[in-house]
């Protein structure tokens, strides 16, 4: 398959690539890993005038702790180097088990946590080549009037699979979005519209600089599940992930948030601190845990697996992720 | 679209080259290069087929873009042997029988050699995780997970 034609930049420092944006900002793509636009532009799902390489920009790469204990991730950092970081591994051991459940390892050599965080929505009957869409009608994300999903559906239903925006939801990470002259820091859960066909909120000029996340607290458990056929390259069917702050005894978590993947078309915050504050640590509270992931979790018929199964399967995760949580 | 002027360091080798921006790294290998070991399966990352060795880290070369690995090593299956003698981990495959249709070897050898060079004495699970973003269609994975193992076991030999 080959790629469509564009004009390409490839700039070597942030503000150029601002400077570039503010220009060709309306029909520019911004290239990182290649792994999600390259592959979307051969099936011309997307077809940018302009893209703009980010990989010589090195303000952009690597893992630093700042003065107030905080870690920022630049967004051209890879999945890889995430794996590698001793910080990663050590004190968030949870993001550690999402990026390592990313596809496989070629492509975490190539993908980037900007670019996991701001890949678009997917859908059985989208991502595919130009001839195989041309037995459906064209769907709402494709520019038409149906959803070839979800039968008579108002909008487009396309799922948002993404392996750390839910993690990092529950770390309580922001996102760093950056266009020539200012600057927004936003928890990440705000980048994320939630509607299928335009998935990401950052304005064609915004540049993501990458994630903020908070001091490893004491006493924070976390924990990713994934559900997918094949363990390795496929997507989510479901992902669950869970953080809590604990007591010393680990008899009440203080504090906490369930954040579930790939059952909506952004990531679905199943409990923000609310079933998780001051809670005393049971059977019972996980599975009051499990029946709030299962009632957010909105599956809809967009890949081979039923959604009723993989509504029941958040429950099944959650019970999963927050007992082996707290077993660690 | 212009045409970009780029160095590419291929098994060792520097090719001057003028590519449009749109050309990824696995065009430029096979149609002007002429180093047919990469292939094109998926052409969408899915399948590992395309796998060459950057700076010595298994990427998809199909979606990687030949602009943009400018000056940087890359190593291609033909670039393995020693002159006529072929790679541990090629005669291992041989060894084993791992090879069936060929269609997806280059890429796992590649991958293997990659993860080899890091992992000296190998778990059965590590090695099954390496090889988990490479496809093979034919043989299924148990003799290419034991070709792996035996190339170990002669590149532990070799470097003793």
């Amino acid at each position: 398959m080959k790629l469509p034609e564009f004009e390409y930049f490839s700039p070597r420092d942030i503000p150029s690539t601002l400077e570039l944006l503010s220009i060709h900002g309306a029909q520019a793509a911004l290239l990182a890993g290649g792994t999600d636009l390259l592959v979307r532009m051969k099936q011309q799902l997307a077809a940018p005038g302009v893209v703009i390489n980010l990989k010589d920009v090195e303000e952009l790469k690597g893992i630093s702790k700042r003065k107030d204990n905080t870690l920022f991730i630049g967004a051209l950092t890879t999945l890889t180097e995430l794996l590698e970081s001793p910080v990663i591994r050590k004190k968030y051991p949870g993001l550690f088990q999402a990026v390592e459940a990313v596809s496989a390892p070629p492509l975490q050599n190539m993908g980037t946590v900007g670019g996991n965080l701001v890949q678009e929505t997917r859908c059985l009957y989208y991502n595919q080549t130009a001839m195989w869409r041309r037995s459906k009608p064209v769907c709402f994300k494709a520019g038409g009037s149906v959803c070839n999903a979800v039968k008579g559906g108002k909008h487009c239903f396309a799922m948002y699979q993404g392996d750390l925006a839910p993690m990092l939801i529950a770390l309580n990470a922001q996102v760093v979005l950056s266009r020539k002259g200012e600057s927004r820091t936003i928890p990440l859960e705000e980048l994320y519209s939630g509607k299928g066909k335009m998935p990401i909120k950052k304005d064609a000029d915004e540049l993501l600089e990458g994630v903020i996340l908070p001091p490893p607290g004491k006493n924070v458990a976390c924990r990713y599940e994934k559900l997918r056929i094949r363990q390795a390259l496929d997507y989510p069917l479901v992902g669950v992930a869970v953080c809590m702050t604990l007591t010393d005894d680990r008899k009440v978590c203080e504090a906490g948030r369930l954040v579930l993947t790939a059952v909506g078309s952004g990531p679905v915050i199943a409990d923000d601190n609310k079933l998780m504050k001051k809670a005393g640590v049971s059977e019972e509270w996980i599975q009051r845990l499990a029946e709030a992931a299962y009632k957010a979790a909105k599956p809809v018929p967009n890949v081979l697996t039923p959604p009723a199964y993989r509504k029941r399967m958040a429950r099944v995760l959650t019970r999963r992720a927050v007992s082996r949580a707290l077993e660690n | 679209m212009n045409l970009i002027p780029i160095t590419l360091l291929v098994n060792g080798e520097p090719y001057n080259l003028a590519v449009p921006p749109n050309k990824t790294l696995l065009e430029v290998l096979r149609e002007d290069l002429e180093l047919m070991g990469a292939k094109e399966g998926c052409g969408v990352g899915a399948c590992g087929a395309c796998t060459v060795l950057i700076d010595d880290v298994p990427v998809r070369s199909c979606l990687t873009l030949a602009v943009d690995v400018q000056g940087l090593s890359i190593t291609t299956v033909e670039g393995l042997a020693e002159g006529q003698k072929i790679h541990p981990v090629q005669e291992a495959f041989i060894e084993r029988h791992a090879i069936q249709c060929g269609f997806c070897s280059s890429g796992m050898i590649l991958t293997a050699k990659a993860f080899l060079d890091k992992k000296k004495r190998p778990k059965k699970d590590e090695i099954k995780k390496a090889i988990s973003g490479n496809i093979c269609r034919c043989t299924g994975y148990t003799k290419i997970e034991g070709a792996i193992a035996v190339a170990a076991k002669k590149l532990a030999g070799k470097s003793k």
